[in-house]
């Protein structure tokens, strides 16, 4: 059935990125509960031309232990050993990176969380929607739906040791500050600091209070966050914005489309980078001055990620489309990767 | 001038006397007075012009010139003198001789003019006379040129006997008569010799027509008398006929059943051994199924068949006659060619005339099917029955089959011949297994001499029968490399050849049923009504408030420019968008509304309907640039299918449309909810309004509780 295929392609999503700690690998997270790698090595020599496709590595579908149902992959982390999967079904998954790279489609995972828990009210399944690797690789940090806690998981020994609640609805994305500071974006439009310290929530920002970021056509949920010292971006329905953490006030509004939702923010190289409803993706600097907007093959952005390891430094974004598009400057897109061919 | 140098001296002198006196006259003349002359006589006016001419032409030129130098110096002297001395001459005098010599220049003069005047007309004379003369020599030169041609034509001329290819000389000599042949004569006179054997040639050639006349005579003589004999056999059929008839009686009396069987095993040996197989299968099969709903008939036009099994040397199959008589007859005309060049030239173009009859004539030939054919009649319910002719296409080497369907009922059968219906015959067996549209020849060999010929299998399928791989496989043709597609032979590699038949059956009578089905939803939702099997009304809420309002059938081309679809165009290039159904559907609750484009295909429902949306609430928009819109029309097209159950399939159809009514219910009102607005109240229970990075909407339907969640 091969418009089946042609279909399946066409509605393709990508929802979340991570490499791999040599920075060799790209796993691309998709919809259909797909794992797509692709060989970085490979995929930037310069043996390809538009008409030969770089194509994935390999394919890798989550089974989840056996059970017959079909989840969708919605967030990916990782660390030195591991590659972490948070799924649509509140299952966290990891597969070590030894595995995949000597095993590839066959790598099974070899760990699993239940990251989600039940609550009365709502009925199920719970999705995990966000994870981060602490800086020394040693916890994780999970966003989800359910009871909407962001939880801090051990990755040595499997262990919750903190789980705080407090958002209304299902987290989107979280952020780490420090050793102890994280932040969470949620659908309920609140962003919410938390402080192991106080084992609680510090601070919580409501942009769509703020009259310059609130836009009430688009609703209050926060799609993204992130936060690099002092500073934190966020954005969603209200407008992508910068607040300044110790006086909790809104530095600057970054300014794109009128009625673009924003799904990805990251701070890299003291820039911002964004993308959401809008097939471009857009760069500022911190103060607030854009830098440069480029087009994308995907009219949703839902993530963006740049590879700091090893040495193929190159900036990626996915989003509703089957393509990764790899920028290895900033100023245009260099091309893409298909996930499926 | 030489006339003038001739004139004689002495009377120059007198000439000149005179002359002095005319000069007076002459310029009285032309002067305005007229003073009278005592001493000389008048003359008419006419006498002295004539003196004038007179003595013009005896003049030479040198004179005038000598005479008017002399009087230029005269001239000049009496002036000089005049200016030197003023005094000495009274200015009279000077006055008397200075006009006299003015009187002298000017009528010298009048004079060359005149002589001037009378050369110019001698030379032109002249001129006439040479030019004259110069015609007349080009028209003998062009003359001489023609005749120049004439005798060049002459000369060249070559007669027909040059083109005839003549007996060669030694053999010429050698069976020629004497009387002809005259060796004494023609051995040292080439062209008497030519015209010997010319004349042998025609005695030649007259004695062979005249053989070729006795010969046809006789074959026509025999022809006749073939005719007079088989007129006679086929006098005898009748008879024969009836002794058959009437034993009949007597047969079924002693209980022998001949009938069929003896047909059959008449044909057998005529049936191309590929037909043989299918019917051999479909006999078993009925024999071992005791299927009292299908039967198997060998058919067709048996004598056809014999006289082409006749005409064929025994080994041969009957797929290569033509063809080889075709470049038998080709390999002697070119073996006419080598004789003479000339001759060659000639059958070229005699050739080239009949080179597009020929191409014609060879394009019927390849697209000809062997008399004999098996064919299925497949009684499907109580009313419909579906005829599958099978024919071999001997010259392609393939199996074609043809469909028909036959009803009781009045209605259905206006049905099945309208092109473009769902039950359209012609789309029936489309894509029984996925890929196979029998649109193109499934030999190789076949397929590349037909575009050979530049013809295209798909042009003709109305009169020859679609060409389906199942027919290929059943009949057991095997194609090294076959042109069919990886899916299909996929189909097939699956499949027992012991179990095809029975497939194939089965899958016709499916087809069937699914096409009423689709013909029966199709016109129910024309009337706007979702019409849905008990069994699957409990998988949707119970309360649906969206409607659909209009279903209207649309052209394909107006499917594939709609806006909507621009953003699936790489799916629609696939060959499932080339054939099937076009419609629009319009869904409305309150303000907003909801178009979609559906695209069903011939494979229905094993491929599911194609359902494009394009939603219309305060803006448009389409799954392009709406992530809801977007998962709905996903799960539409890709997943719904797999959560009905098997046995309702056949209502696929109205199952989504159904789903699609539910979910426009959840998605105006999570949105709605999202943005706290009252546009559309909440009516359905779904605790959650988003989930995920994309913020999907609930779009999963909990039967136990009534309510929507997630999958």
């Amino acid at each position: 059935m091969g418009s089946m295929n042609a279909l399946k392609r066409h509605y393709c999503r990508l929802f979340d990125q991570a490499y791999s700690p040599d920075g060799k690998f790209l796993v691309v997270a998709d919809g259909y509960g797909r794992l797509t790698t692709f060989d970085l090595d490979d995929c930037l020599s310069n043996s390809y031309t538009d008409t030969r496709p770089r194509l994935p590595a390999f394919h890798l579908t989550h089974k989840n232990h056996g059970t017959p149902r079909e989840s969708k992959l919605y967030a990916l982390a990782s660390n030195d050993n591991h590659l972490i999967c948070g799924d649509s079904h509140g299952d966290v998954f990891g597969y070590s990176w030894q595995d995949l790279s000597e095993q590839g489609t066959n790598s099974k995972p070899s760990f699993r969380y239940v990251a989600t828990s039940c609550v009365e009210s709502v009925p199920g399944p719970y999705e995990v929607n966000a994870l981060a690797v602490s800086d020394d690789g040693e916890r994780l940090i999970s966003g989800g739906a359910g009871d909407n806690a962001v939880k801090v998981w051990s990755l040595e020994n499997g262990r919750l040791i903190h789980s705080f609640t407090g958002h209304s609805d299902y987290i989107h994305d979280v952020a780490l500050r420090s050793e102890h500071e994280m932040a969470s974006a949620s659908e309920d439009g609140t962003v919410r600091l938390w402080d192991t310290r106080v084992n609680g929530c510090a601070h919580t920002l409501k942009p769509a209070d703020n009259q310059d970021c609130a836009r009430n056509a688009l609703g209050s949920w926060l799609g993204c966050v992130a936060v690099d010292g002092e500073w934190l971006v966020c954005g969603g329905g209200p407008a992508l914005a910068i607040w300044h953490l110790s006086s909790m006030s809104m530095a600057q509004v970054l300014s794109t489309g009128a009625d673009v939702e924003h799904h990805a923010v990251e701070l890299c190289d003291n820039k911002i980078l964004a993308g959401g409803s809008q097939p471009r993706l857009f760069q500022w600097t911190y103060r607030g001055e854009s830098i440069t907007d480029v087009g994308c093959s995907s009219n949703i952005i839902y993530d963006i990620a740049a590879n700091t390891n090893g040495r193929n430094h190159i900036t990626t974004c996915c989003g509703s489309s089957s393509k990764v598009d790899v920028f290895i400057n900033l100023g245009y897109k260099s091309f893409s990767l298909e996930t499926m061919p | 001038m030489p006339a003038t140098t001739a004139a004689p001296v002495s009377k120059k002198r007198t000439s000149r006397t005179a002359s002095g006196n005319d000069q007076q006259q002459n310029g009285a003349n032309n002067g305005t007075k007229r003073p009278s002359t005592g001493d000389l006589k008048p003359m008419s006016l006419q006498e002295f012009y004539d003196l004038e001419d007179k003595e013009a032409t005896a003049r030479s030129q040198a004179e005038d010139e000598a005479q008017f130098t002399s009087e230029c110096e005269s001239l000049k002297k009496a002036l000089t003198r005049f200016v030197d001395n003023p005094a000495d001459d009274s200015a009279e005098e000077l006055k008397n001789m200075m006009t006299l010599h003015m009187i002298k220049l000017r009528r010298l003069n009048r004079l060359t003019q005149f002589r001037n005047r009378k050369m110019r007309d001698r030379a032109a004379a002249e001129r006439l006379r040479v030019e004259e003369q110069h015609l007349q020599l080009q028209n003998h030169r062009h003359e001489i040129e023609h005749l120049q041609k004439e005798v060049d034509r002459c000369l060249e001329f070559k007669s027909a006997d040059q083109d005839i290819p003549l007996v060669p000389v030694d053999e010429f000599y050698t069976n020629a008569p004497a009387d002809i042949s005259k060796p004494d004569v023609t051995k040292s006179d080439n062209h008497q010799q030519r015209l010997a054997r010319l004349g042998w040639e025609l005695e030649e050639r007259k004695g062979l027509s005249k053989q070729l006349q006795e010969l046809q005579e006789r074959k026509n003589l025999l022809a006749s008398d073939i005719g007079a004999k088989e007129q006679r056999l086929e006098s005898l059929k009748p008879l024969t006929q009836s002794i058959m008839e009437a034993a009949r009686p007597m047969q079924e009396a002693m209980g022998i059943k001949l009938d069929g069987e003896t047909q059959q095993r008449e044909m057998a040996p005529l049936m191309p051994k590929e037909l043989y197989v299918i019917g051999i299968q479909a006999q078993a099969y009925k024999d071992i199924s005791r299927d009292e709903k299908f039967e198997v008939i060998f058919g067709g036009d048996v004598e056809s068949a014999k006289k082409l099994s006749a005409a064929l040397p025994t080994g041969k199959s009957a797929s290569q006659t033509p063809e080889d008589a075709d470049s038998g007859n080709e390999d002697e005309e070119r073996r006419e060619d080598g004789a003479e060049e000339r001759a060659q030239r000639l059958s070229s173009r005699k050739r080239r005339a009949t080179v597009s009859e020929a191409v014609e004539r060879r394009r019927e030939l390849a697209l000809l099917a062997h008399p004999l054919h098996v064919v299925f009649i497949i009684t499907c319910s109580d009313k419909t029955k579906v005829t599958l002719t099978f024919e071999y296409l001997s010259e392609l080497r393939a199996v074609s089959v043809k469909c028909r369907l036959e009803t009781d009922s009045a209605e259905l059968s206006k049905l099945f011949a309208t092109s473009g219906h769902v039950l359209y015959e012609e789309t029936l067996l489309q894509q029984l297994f996925p890929g196979d549209t029998g649109l193109t020849c499934p030999n190789p060999v076949g397929q590349a001499k037909l575009e050979h010929l530049n013809i295209e299998y798909e042009t003709y399928v109305n009169r020859i029968g679609f060409a389906f791989h199942w027919a290929q496989q059943l009949a057991g043709i095997k194609f090294a490399d076959s042109t069919m597609t990886r899916m299909t032979r996929e189909a097939f590699d699956r499949i027992q050849l012991c179990d095809l038949l029975q497939k194939i059956i089965r899958r016709v009578r499916r087809r069937l049923q699914t096409r009423l089905s689709l013909h029966a939803q199709i016109t129910s939702l024309e009337g706007t009504k979702i019409n849905l099997p008990k069994a699957l009304i409990g998988h949707y809420p119970t309360k649906v408030l969206s409607r659909l309002t209009s279903w209207k059938a649309l052209s394909s081309d107006d499917f594939k420019a709609h806006p909507a679809t621009q953003s699936l165009q790489a799916v629609m290039t696939s060959d499932a968008f080339a054939t099937g159904w076009f419609f629009s559907a319009t869904m409305e609750r309150g303000d907003a509304k909801m178009v979609t484009l559906v695209h069903v295909g011939d494979a229905f429902p094993d491929i599911a309907p194609l359902f494009i949306l394009l939603l219309k609430t305060r803006a448009t928009r389409t799954a392009a640039d709406c992530s809801s819109l977007k998962t709905l029309e996903e799960s539409v097209n890709c997943t719904f299918a797999r959560s009905v159950p098997k046995a309702h399939m056949a209502s696929l159809l109205c199952a989504q449309l159904q789903y699609l009514t539910s979910r426009l219910d959840i998605l105006l009102e999570a949105e709605s909810a999202r943005q706290s607005t009252k546009d559309f109240a909440r009516e359905h229970l779904f605790s959650r309004k988003a989930r995920g990075p994309d913020r999907e909407l609930p779009f999963a339907f909990q039967e136990s509780s009534n309510s929507f969640s997630f999958s």
